[in-house]
């Protein structure tokens, strides 16, 4: 009889052995960085990982509140700050700190229910070859100069746009809505997404757009040169922070656990620059490309309870902007 | 009359357990109704209801003298060929690719700009109310031609002929004999131009600058940035229900049909001038969409691209090999095009023998594709069967449309005289039925085939692998910043959508060649 209990142990530690671990995360980490690391980690650990994705950081979060009452995923890979509150706040994910965590160069970015990954600031790309004179703080964007240059990506509708909109909050606080009522003067259009917007900017219909801080690295990287220089603007740089998290009931959590100690060393962290654009987390060589980065002097923090406020934020924002 | 009247249960079943089902499902689990939402979003509900009946109403009007040049009068062929291929392609293009032609076409460099400019109109189009009604009119513009281009072609020719010699003119004949044998037609064109206006996002957003917002836009929000649900899917439900209901009082009661050989009038020369226009407005933006993938990094022209996108592998984009790529590509538009024929066949054709379908076949419509997925993915679904569902479900109404305007052209009597000659089941419907509306089953099958296999947002949310599909590809590589490959992918699905419908007129002409 105890054998026959063993064996049957065995069989189903076996069975759920081979499951694997099942990650969620957005589409370029798994078109991306995930073809290098997740064959290290399958190595390590003898294990198969399941990368799955559904669009970007935004659908996979509402893929995982869908599933719920019955996780599939044990790690979810890609929230940004918002993004983590409101997982926490559905209470989709466990606390979890690894034991490595002393690698992590930034003690800012701590997090007891996330571990942080890499990290980049939001910025405004200019077309170099039509902005003489680009603007260097915030209070330049409203210059007239830019009337009708700049494009702005939808904080509705792009996380990019919520990015820049929440930027603006760090910067002007509680009267960033008197800037953006200043600001939308020199608005040309406000895109749904990233794509539209860079579409824009690279047809000559814009001059400026809201994109990120590796933008110039990255086009030095793949096209060997610089047209569109990213500027962080003097009053200090708004990171987006990028973390991954154990899953809420997660099936597999001891190997999950290891996933997310894997994500601070050396193997993962080295892949970060340039496959996600990004800065790593730990004490990691940057490529020469990164030189094309401009520095980021001051990081400004802007208060947790402002996630938790977005929609009347968003409601806000729209009835100045939009006027609806 | 016809035996078995009860086949029109399939499509009312296929809506209520492929949409109604699970879309309730999915809106107990977050939590009903909150009627704030609908006040608070009043302006933006105010100003989609609003754009739509513009976009629509313009739509029609620059569609009709088409769809009558088309249908009504001596084209030259390949001219004919030319503009009803180019005029039907926009619908099925991705909404990315549509309004990078516009922003091309009309922005600062582009040919439209510098010609109105050269007209002395030197105001900008673009970023205004005026630029989203022309990106609506492109979109939908083969609604008119294709639903009411098709049905005007079979009206027969003597009808016309006896109103003459009855006194009437040429206008008169217009208005008072085609008119009201097209106006169910044209409602259905209508009605349709204004569902998926209503529900237009990226084209409002892109081309109307900062100023307007629909409901799809505040649905957007609040599923993917605030994920309150509840919100969401009461606009959703609000959206539904009002499309809803406009579709059953437009649903007119068809007037008798006369099929014949339609009377061919000599092109007029207005006709000359209207095809200018629609050239350079419609399909000047039609060709730089398309000619986007040649566009380099940076502003250059040439195949740089695409030497880029086959150098990349590809496998690493879409989650799978290229052979199970091509075959879901393939597979799962063909299954869903089979299926959504299917349907609409058998509801259209009991709606033009008077059953009120129209307002439970046009709720896809109003749906947006990733609410479908999600109520899927809620249920369990399998990746597979949701993906074959959402498209038969996305190219419902359009098939539907396309289909019925065919039926609409049928004598009845013809059925009733083969029964009489004792034809079966069966040999009514391959003998008789089906081949009296043939273009417009092929016309719907091309459609449905592309439709699905353009179809980005859901397939995105559903499909995990070994399924992977072509759009997949692009919005993959448009996530990892691959913007100029994807620019040559999407090249080459736009020259996929031409060849396809380029077919259905080389085999038309074709046929009536023989004839």
């Amino acid at each position: 009889m105890r054998k026959m209990i063993i064996l049957v142990f065995v069989i189903f530690s076996l069975v759920l052995f081979s499951n694997g671990l099942t990650i969620y995360t957005y589409d370029s980490f798994v078109s991306g960085i995930g073809q290098k690391v997740i064959p290290v980690f399958e190595k390590m650990y003898g294990c198969k990982v399941n990368l799955l994705s559904f669009g970007d950081a935004g659908a996979v979060l509402s893929r995982l509140i869908f599933e719920k009452q019955n996780p599939r995923a044990d790690i979810i890979i890609g929230l940004d700050q918002a993004l983590l509150k409101k997982a926490v706040d559905n209470g989709l994910i466990e606390k979890y700190t690894p034991i490595n965590i002393n690698l992590l160069k930034y003690p800012e970015f701590l997090n007891e229910f996330a571990v942080p990954y890499d990290f980049g600031s939001i910025a405004l790309v200019y077309n170099k070859e039509k902005v003489k004179n680009p603007p260097k703080s915030f209070q330049d964007l409203l210059k007239s100069e830019y009337k009708g240059k700049i494009v702005v990506e939808d904080p509705r509708t792009s996380s990019t746009g919520l990015s820049f909109l929440l930027w603006t909050i760090a910067v002007y606080k509680d009267k960033y809505l008197d800037f953006w009522n200043n600001f939308k003067k020199n608005i040309l259009s406000i895109t749904p997404g990233w794509d539209e917007a860079f579409e824009m900017l690279e047809s000559g219909e814009a001059d400026i757009m809201v994109s990120y801080a590796t933008d110039g690295a990255y086009s030095y990287y793949y096209y060997n040169s610089v047209k569109f220089v990213p500027i962080i603007l003097s009053e200090g740089a708004f990171v987006q922070v990028e973390y991954a998290s154990l899953v809420k009931n997660s099936k597999n959590k001891e190997l999950a656990k290891r996933f997310l100690e894997f994500i601070l060393m050396e193997e993962f962290q080295k892949e970060i620059p340039l496959n996600q654009w990004m800065f790593p987390v730990t004490d990691v060589k940057l490529p020469e490309a990164f030189q094309y980065v401009p520095k980021i002097d001051k990081i400004l923090e802007i208060d947790n309870s402002i996630y938790g406020k977005l929609e009347e934020i968003l409601k806000e924002w729209s009835k100045v902007v939009i006027g609806g | 009359m016809v035996k078995s009247s009860y086949w029109w249960i399939i499509p009312v079943l296929f809506i209520v357990f492929g949409v109604l089902c699970p879309l309730f499902n999915l809106f107990t689990f977050s939590g009903g109704f909150e009627f704030n939402v609908i006040k608070e979003n009043a302006n933006i509900i105010f100003f989609t209801i609003k754009q739509a009946f513009i976009s629509s109403f313009f739509t029609m009007l620059l569609g009709l003298p088409g769809a009558y040049l088309v249908a009504r009068t001596k084209m030259n062929g390949f001219l004919k060929s030319l503009f009803r291929v180019l005029s039907s392609v926009p619908f099925v293009l991705p909404g990315i690719t549509v309004s990078m032609g516009f922003l091309l076409a009309f922005g600062k460099e582009g040919l439209l700009t510098k010609l109105l400019n050269f007209l002395g109109y030197k105001e900008r189009i673009l970023f205004t109310f005026t630029a989203v009604i022309l990106g609506h009119i492109f979109y939908n513009f083969p609604l008119f031609i294709r639903i009411v281009g098709e049905t005007w072609e079979k009206i027969d020719g003597a009808l016309i002929e006896a109103s003459k010699i009855d006194g009437a003119n040429n206008f008169k004949a217009l208005f008072f004999i085609e008119f009201p044998i097209l106006l169910s037609s044209i409602l259905k064109a209508f009605f349709l131009t204004y569902v998926y206006t209503f529900t237009s996002f990226s084209i409002v957003l892109i081309l109307g600058g900062i100023k307007f917002s629909t409901i799809e836009v505040s649905i957007y929000m609040y599923t993917r940035i605030l994920f309150d649900f509840k919100s969401a899917f009461t606009l959703a439900t609000f959206q539904m229900i009002f499309i809803s209901i406009f579709a059953y009082f437009v649903n007119l009661k068809k007037e008798s049909f006369q099929s014949g050989k339609v009377k061919k009038e000599k092109f007029p020369k207005w006709g000359y001038l209207y095809l200018i226009l629609i050239f350079l407005f419609l399909f000047v933006p039609l060709f730089y969409s398309f000619f986007s993938g040649f566009l380099t990094y940076g502003g250059g022209f040439g195949i740089e691209n695409f030497r880029r996108l086959f150098s990349l592998k590809l496998a690493q984009f879409i989650g799978t090999d290229i052979k199970s790529l091509i075959l879901y590509s393939l597979l799962l538009p063909l299954l869903s095009t089979l299926i959504v024929i299917s349907i609409a066949s058998i509801a259209s054709y009991y709606s033009v023998k008077g059953k009120k379908l129209d307002y439970l076949l046009m709720i896809p419509a109003a749906v947006s594709p990733v609410t479908i997925a999600f109520s899927y993915i809620l249920l369990r679904i399998s990746p597979f069967n949701s993906l074959i569902l959402v498209y038969s479900l996305i190219s419902l109404p359009i098939v539907y449309g396309l289909i019925e305007s065919g039926w609409q052209t049928i004598n009845f009597e013809v059925e009733e005289a083969a029964l009489l000659d004792g034809a079966n089941f069966w040999i009514l419907n391959t003998k008789i039925r089906f081949p009296l509306i043939k273009y417009h089953l092929l016309t719907a099958i091309v459609y449905a085939f592309t439709i699905s296999l353009g179809e980005m947002s859901a397939t995105i949310t559903i499909s995990e692998p070994p399924i992977s599909t072509f759009s997949i590809a692009i919005y993959r590589l448009l996530s990892s910043r691959k913007i100029s490959e994807a620019r040559a992918l999407n090249t080459i699905y736009n020259l996929i959508v031409f060849v396809l419908f380029g077919l259905i007129e080389y085999l038309r002409n074709k046929n009536n060649k023989r004839r």
